[in-house]
């Protein structure tokens, strides 16, 4: 009986097992599987992605491919945690796909937008490179205050620093660096083109003196001076036809009319060599007096003396010279213009006294002169 | 007999459930999730970008691997348990080529400020021999404002040294040293010039 027994209990036992294991097998073999291959493809197009730079500039697919595959991963671990024949892995496969997309999609962005984006970043260094040399040479001369040139040197350096960064591929920062540069240079270019603006007003008053001195040595078939003070350039005319021409160095504060003595500037106007001087009558070299003040200047002199906007019991000055001694490479004189003496030489030998010569601001327009200087 | 067979049985059930209950390997998950933080603190990230990326791949792709075996009926993480102890060596590693990588540069800024710091010194002397009179005084002041603009970038690019930002420093560094050698040549130029 007992046999029996343990017999039943034992058939039973196998039985209820291989019914528990056919259950298993069943459950087993149609239970949800991971979309590992496809979660393997998303990591590996992730990776390609963000080594094409997709997390600069694809910055939104690149985030949103993440965000998918992370997603994924949640959904993997949490149809983990339920018991096996219970797991349902199509949201994790459908994230894991979108996340594969979306980096492929982002690699591809990311190729195009950093190639544009060099190309992009190439031009703006040379437009700002283009912007910095064009307007450098005339910005050196002008009298502005300190300040100013320290926002153009900051400017010149952060375009150097920008010039790096794209050379060790920071793209981004090479952006940044560039914006900061211009917004300096334009900063002080801005203040420049102020002075300018002001002080061109008076533009087709010069032209009509450099006009009329023309004119004149034509008519009279004699000599005449024209300085441009812009150009730094002195033009001998004869006849209507240019003669000679060389460079001049001018006072510090060149731009505007001279006003009083010791202001720095030299005067425009039209003037006339009274004095032609031979060492040790000048202290440099040769000179050329010219009758400044004129009576134009004494006109202005006392109306802005009667304003009070003259310092203290400053006179108009006087003694304002072609010479010699120039050659310098800065505007230095106390207003007159300045030459070589070996170009001092040659104007000396060609000129005599009662010799016109007319000081202008400018021949050129300022749209002439900058014409190529706007980004 | 019958004893016996029934024992082995139970012993079969009990091996297939000891079988499938192997055990994430969360100890070396957070040792190599450890070192990998570890190393981009270190500025792994900024140092040696590819070299960290190609880790942070490594540590995701067995992490992922992690999952899948997990939903396994019968679990295996000996073989993830191995990759794990690799990528964290890996990630250790990184940790020092980032070091390493880092005192160079931190090196070469030290350098370029010392070389920046020579340059300035001699500008600032022949600064000081630099024709006084009216012909360069215009070109010396603004020579001045140049230098004092360098001067506050060597200043800021050695707070950034003290900060250990090391890269973009570097950058701010050549940058100056290329405008205080223009400078130097400038006023070499100029005081050739004065004494001819």
């Amino acid at each position: 009986m007992k046999k029996k027994i343990y017999k039943l209990i034992l058939v039973y036992s196998l039985i209820a097992l291989t019914i528990f294991g056919m259950v298993l097998t069943i459950l087993i073999v149609t239970s949800d599987e991971p979309p590992a291959k496809e979660i393997d493809d998303a990591r590996k197009a992730l990776y390609e992605a963000r080594k094409s730079g997709a997390n600069q500039y694809a910055i939104l697919q690149f985030k949103n491919a993440e965000i998918s595959y992370d997603s994924a991963m949640y959904y993997l671990k949490a149809e983990n945690q339920k018991i096996f024949f219970k797991r349902d892995y199509s949201s994790c496969y459908r994230n894991a796909l979108t996340s594969y997309n979306k980096a492929i999609e982002a690699k591809k962005d990311a190729i195009a937008v950093s190639k544009n984006f060099k190309k992009y970043l190439e031009g703006k260094i040379d437009s700002v490179d283009s912007f910095l040399n064009h307007f450098k040479d005339i910005f050196i001369s002008l009298p502005l205050e300190t300040n100013i040139y320290k926002d153009f040197t900051k400017g010149k350096m952060l375009l150097a620093e920008s010039k790096y960064a794209f050379d060790n591929e920071n793209l981004t920062s090479c952006n940044t660096k560039l914006d900061l540069s211009y917004q300096y240079l334009n900063r002080s270019y801005e203040v420049a083109k102020l002075l300018l603006n002001n002080y061109f007003t008076l533009y087709p008053k010069w032209q009509s003196w450099a006009y009329e001195a023309i004119d004149y040595s034509k008519k009279e078939n004699t000599n005449a001076i024209v300085v441009d003070k812009f150009s730094k350039k002195l033009y001998l005319y004869n006849n209507g036809k240019l003669k000679y021409s060389t460079e001049i160095e001018l006072g510090k504060n060149w731009i505007g009319f001279k006003v009083f003595q010791g202001d720095k500037a030299t005067p425009e106007g039209r003037y006339t060599i009274i004095k032609k001087k031979n060492h040790p009558q000048t202290k440099y070299y040769k000179a050329l007096l010219l009758n400044y003040p004129n009576s134009e200047d004494k006109v202005r002199y006392d109306k802005l003396k009667t304003k009070g906007q003259i310092p203290g019991n400053k006179s108009i000055g006087n003694l304002i010279e072609i010479h010699g001694g120039g050659g310098q490479g800065a505007n230095w004189t106390d207003g007159c213009v300045a030459l070589s003496n070996k170009d001092m030489d040659k104007l000396f030998q060609l000129v005599g006294e009662e010799t016109p010569v007319t000081i202008v601001g400018s021949l050129l327009s300022l749209s002439e002169i900058m014409k190529n200087n706007m980004l | 007999m019958k004893n016996k067979l029934f024992l082995g049985l139970v012993a079969i059930m009990f091996v297939t459930v000891l079988a499938s209950c192997d055990k994430i390997p969360q100890a070396e998950i957070d040792a190599a999730n450890a070192a990998l933080t570890e190393a981009q603190a270190a500025g792994a990230e900024m140092y040696i970008p590819q070299d960290y990326l190609l880790v942070k791949d490594s540590l995701n792709a067995i992490l992922a691997k992690v999952e899948v075996q997990n939903s396994k009926f019968f679990k295996k993480f000996g073989e993830c348990k191995e990759q794990l102890v690799g990528v964290t060596a890996l990630a250790s590693e990184l940790k020092g080529k980032t070091d390493v990588r880092k005192e160079e540069v931190k090196k070469e800024l030290e350098t370029a400020l010392e070389e920046i710091k020579v340059v300035m010194e001699e500008n600032n002397k022949l600064f000081a021999k630099a024709p006084r009179g009216k012909e360069g005084k215009e070109a010396l002041e603004q020579i001045k404002a140049e230098l004092g603009v360098i001067e506050t970038t060597v200043g800021e690019a050695t707070n950034m040294l003290a900060s250990g930002d090391y890269l973009p420093a570097l950058d701010k560094v050549k940058a100056a040293k290329e405008k205080a050698n223009s400078i130097l040549e400038e006023l070499k130029a100029a005081i050739a010039k004065a004494r001819r």
